[in-house]
């Protein structure tokens, strides 16, 4: 097991006091696992992954519970021993490549400083390396680009770039938040399959964050679905798409959105989706319960723990049991 | 059906400053695009960055002059009028902008809002009157009255754009454009707008200008849909014969870019290889020639005309600008 | 990072709730958000009402010499002792707020609506910008009391002319500031909204740009209003600037600086009550700009 994380639980603190954003949410990824962590935005995702990587600063916010990369407790590592695990065995990237692209050096300077800071490799091996990770980025013209400033390159080049900095160093597991939600469609396909040839070439196991449940079905293994800050189902891809089980899996399906394929507009989308509103974690209840429109007294006062289905599908939900197909 | 709108070659360049003694750059944002919209119907205009359907919609909405082109409204030319000419037609044509681009003024309230176009156009008499209209419009837009008194950074990406698609609606008008509306938006606040928007049409009668990235989004709202690559429509059609039967390799590749909820068509993508060219410099020929799975050589000469593919009788009203096909270039 | 124990569960991290509270009442809330400006506008209101008072607050003619009384520290008859010509003190500072506050809130009054008109011109007619902004460049270049002294030379002490002087002299940054202004509310897109909306241009600027604009220049007409002031008063304490008959804090200074070594009560009261005019008048400044920046509170 690369990553096991146990009750992990984030606040930030804000002017109005602290703000959970994390409550209790525990995973793991395996070696070359993809794992996809889905969510609409505010649910605590984004939060998870700067938890995971220290990125979370104690001004900031307050970090508990426990994060082991590889058998060794995260959080009681140092901050050097914790950026060396950061740029050799875990990589990220962003939504917007230019928060991983400094906008005055070059390329080449970029990917040159993380080759020799963590691989040691003198300045003409360096470049030799780098030319190969752009290539396997599918970056044209790879010399030409190590010498280009990030704001001459197409978002699309970009983020190949922060892709291409993210696996300089081999790592065993790439975080991407939002990887191609700033991308055009066709765009996002190339970099979505770029993603899958990387997955197959290097063997990395990917930890991905998205609102896309789309993105989730085109290279997840398994997928995590996150709701005010807790885990609310888990559960190999096939599985989640074929049977979801809680709820808000349901409402989160039936919302997306997708070619009709048949005459007519009308789509039943949406029907009996949740009111709107601010989801608010009561001291003891389901977070879901405020808009699940399966919710009883029972779900207000108690929160439900996650339950093993068949086949590696988790679920925290009292209705679990049944056919939650009410939507 | 007499058409509301009809855009004949409508063509915007923008000239790029330059240093002195060097030539000007010319970035083609619009060149060369023709449609029309009846009374009533949604025609969707779809493309990815650089395409120029912002810069389509804006010149529709004469935010901007025109390069060259007609711009007709219920019959009558309207591109080359003046900025006061233009102003009482405005009543006919409303927007609603993508919420990121904060399109509400920070310091007034939502009452306030929603009632500018109201009064500008004389349809009000006193405070009693405009507030009841304002009243009726958050209604319509479900959204409580008591909005009325809020600011638009105390609400929620949502509600904005409830406030100005209220905003859009006050005036009564035939067309709305929506540029980008629902882009920002997350999942479920995206589905409501939609929904919003076809119950709008279907009990109002508006036409929609739906201007968008997402084939997923327009499919579920558009009559029409019109799929545009740098600067020119490359096929235009019915919502079924656009998403169900797309001629052009750009829509096919669009189409296939949309991902569904639903790992077992993994991998069936069509994956254009190269980057999108600049609006600046178009390449020769087809524009989609440098990342056309299907381009041969005439593509890289002439360009393509949009026209009916004449070998393809059962497609009345789809038109196509792609060498493949009879009727267009030929 | 601690592993120490997390906080109670508040409310999560979650889209924006549907429903706002409404705001408390006005004033109290104004307090509690805002310390720095209901400080800063209670000392200001403070200073005003002594300078309007003046005659009320147990002082005498401030302009009335008394030789024998001369150079006198603070005692029970004369609260702030007396200056050379046996003036008293205390009426000659507390009628000199007086002038610094005339001066001040006069000349911010003034260079905010220059200031204004050309920075609006300048950002509105495109043609004219260049050359606008290079006259208020040049302006700029020189130090508001330097220019304040050449304006000054060129005609006879009084205090409109002071105050003329330093309008002059802080007209520039008010310009720019507008202009700046104009140019960036130019671009935002609930313009382009409210030109749909069919607004017409005249009323785009009276109901668009103008209330987005007044925030910015309200606050630097505050700052400059603290400028004024203390250039008001190196003006007076060089002789450039109010004559001595008419006391102001400056004036004040000026006549006291040969004694200021063996009779520095002299000197002490009017930079006192000078620091905290200028110091009032910032906190209101920052008060202001923080209050009326409409996302944090929606109330002004």
């Amino acid at each position: 097991m690369l990553l096991e994380v146990e009750n992990l639980q984030t606040s930030f603190r804000t002017a109005a006091g602290f703000l959970r954003a994390v409550d209790g949410f525990s995973f793991h990824v395996a070696d070359g696992e993809t794992v996809a962590l889905v969510g609409e935005s505010g649910c605590g995702k984004t939060a998870t992954a700067l938890s995971l990587l220290g990125l979370i600063p104690p001004s900031q916010g307050v970090i508990a519970g426990t994060v082991r990369w590889r058998g060794t407790d995260l959080f009681a590592l140092g901050d050097r021993a914790m950026r060396d695990i950061r740029g050799k065995e875990i990589g990220m990237i962003f939504q917007d490549p230019s928060a991983s692209l400094n906008p005055v050096l070059t390329i080449g300077h970029q990917i040159g400083e993380i080759l020799r800071r963590h691989q040691q490799l003198d300045r003409r091996a360096a470049t030799e390396r780098a030319v190969d990770l752009l290539d396997l980025v599918g970056v044209p013209e790879p010399h030409q680009c190590l010498r280009d400033y990030p704001h001459r390159l197409s978002g699309g080049l970009q983020q190949r770039v922060t892709l291409a900095l993210a696996m300089a160093c081999n790592p065993k597991l790439l975080i991407a938040d939002e990887p191609t939600s700033a991308l055009d469609a066709t765009i996002q396909a190339q970099i979505l399959d770029l993603i899958t040839r990387l997955k197959r070439s290097t063997g990395v196991a990917i930890l991905l964050i998205t609102h896309d449940i789309g993105v989730v079905a085109e290279i997840a293994d398994r997928v995590m679905v996150m709701f005010a800050g807790r885990k609310v189902e888990d559960a190999p891809v096939a599985d989640l798409f074929r049977s979801p089980r809680h709820p808000y899996t349901l409402a989160l399906l039936a919302a997306a959105p997708r070619l009709q394929r048949s005459s007519g507009n009308e789509s039943n989308q949406g029907a009996g989706s949740p009111a709107f509103g601010a989801s608010r974690i009561s001291a003891s209840g389901c977070t879901y319960a405020a808009r699940c429109p399966l919710a009883t007294d029972l779900c207000r006062t108690l929160a439900p723990v996650v339950e093993t289905k068949a086949q590696q599908h988790f679920v925290a939900c009292h209705f679990a049991s049944r056919e939650a197909s009410a939507a | 059906m007499s058409a509301l709108l009809e855009v004949h070659d409508l063509k915007k360049h923008f000239v790029k400053p330059a240093p002195a003694f060097a030539p000007k750059p010319i970035v083609y944002a619009v060149d060369g695009v023709s449609f029309a919209i009846a009374r009533g119907e949604t025609l969707a205009l779809v493309g990815e960055s650089g395409c120029g359907k912002t810069t389509l919609g804006r010149s529709v909405l004469g935010l901007h002059g025109i390069t060259a082109g007609r711009i007709v409204w219920n019959g009558r030319r309207i591109d080359h009028l003046s900025a006061g000419a233009l102003r009482p037609l405005r009543r006919q044509v409303q927007a609603v902008f993508q919420d990121s681009n904060r399109s509400l003024d920070p310091r007034m309230t939502v009452g306030d809002l929603i009632a500018e176009p109201l009064r500008n156009f004389g349809l009000v008499g006193g405070e009693q009157q405009t507030e009841q209209r304002v009243a009726d419009l958050l209604d319509l837009v479900r959204l409580a009255r008591t909005y009325a008194r809020r600011r638009p950074h105390q609400l929620s990406g949502g509600e904005r754009q409830r406030v100005g698609l209220a905003r859009a609606l006050a005036p009564r008008p035939d067309l709305i454009v929506c540029d980008e509306a629902v882009s920002a938006l997350d999942t479920f606040t995206k589905l409501a707008i939609i929904n919003l928007l076809k119950e709008i049409q279907r009990t109002l009668g508006t036409a929609l200008l739906f201007i968008g990235h997402d084939l997923a989004v327009v499919d579920s709202i558009a009559h029409r849909i019109a799929v545009m690559y740098l600067g020119k429509i490359v096929e235009i059609g019915t919502r079924e014969q656009i998403i169900a039967a797309p001629k052009h390799p750009y829509t096919a590749a669009l189409l296939s870019a949309v991902l569904a909820p639903d790992p077992t068509t993994r991998g069936e993508r069509i994956v254009l290889q190269g980057e999108l060219p600049g609006a600046a410099h178009p390449p020769t020929g087809c524009r989609f020639h440098t990342r056309c799975p299907r381009d041969f050589a005439r593509c890289h000469i002439e360009e393509p005309r949009l026209a009916q593919d004449s070998s393809d009788r059962d497609t009345v009203g789809q038109q196509v600008a792609c060498h493949l096909y009879n009727g267009s270039g030929a | 990072m601690s592993a120490a124990s997390t906080p109670a569960p508040g409310i999560a991290a979650a889209p924006v709730a549907s429903e706002t509270q409404q705001p408390k009442s006005g004033l109290s809330r104004i307090v509690h958000r805002y310390p720095p400006l209901a400080l800063g506008a209670t000392l200001l209101a403070v200073l005003m009402a002594i300078a309007a008072l003046a005659p009320l607050l147990g002082t005498v003619d401030p302009s009335v010499p008394s030789p024998i009384n001369r150079t006198l520290p603070p005692s029970a008859s004369f609260w702030f002792g007396t200056d050379m010509l046996g003036r008293d003190l205390y009426s000659r500072v507390i009628y000199g707020a007086r002038v610094s506050l005339t001066v001040g809130l006069s000349v911010a009054l003034l260079a905010s609506l220059f200031g204004s008109i050309i920075g609006f011109v300048s950002g509105s007619v495109r043609w004219s910008d260049a050359f606008i902004m290079r006259v208020m460049d040049g302006l700029m270049a020189i130090p508001p009391v330097l220019l304040a002294i050449a304006f000054m030379t060129l005609t006879r002490a009084s205090i409109a002319n002071v105050i003329l002087a330093i309008a002059i002299a802080e007209t520039p940054s008010v310009a720019r500031l507008v202009r700046a202004t104009v140019l960036s509310l130019r671009e935002q897109p609930y313009i382009d909204a409210a030109i749909v909306a069919g607004t017409p241009p005249a009323m785009i600027i009276w109901r668009h740009l103008l209330p987005n604009a007044v925030a910015p220049i309200a606050v630097q007409a505050t700052y400059i209003c603290a400028a004024a002031m203390i250039i008001e008063a190196v003006l007076s304490f060089i002789g450039a600037g109010i004559p001595s008959v008419i006391p102001s804090w400056g004036n004040i200074m000026a006549d006291g600086r040969a004694l200021w070594q063996v009779k520095p009560y002299i000197i002490f009261f009017p930079a006192l009550f000078l620091s905290v005019t200028v110091l009032s008048v910032n906190l209101l400044g920052d008060g202001l700009r923080d209050a009326l920046d409409p996302r944090a509170t929606g109330t002004l």
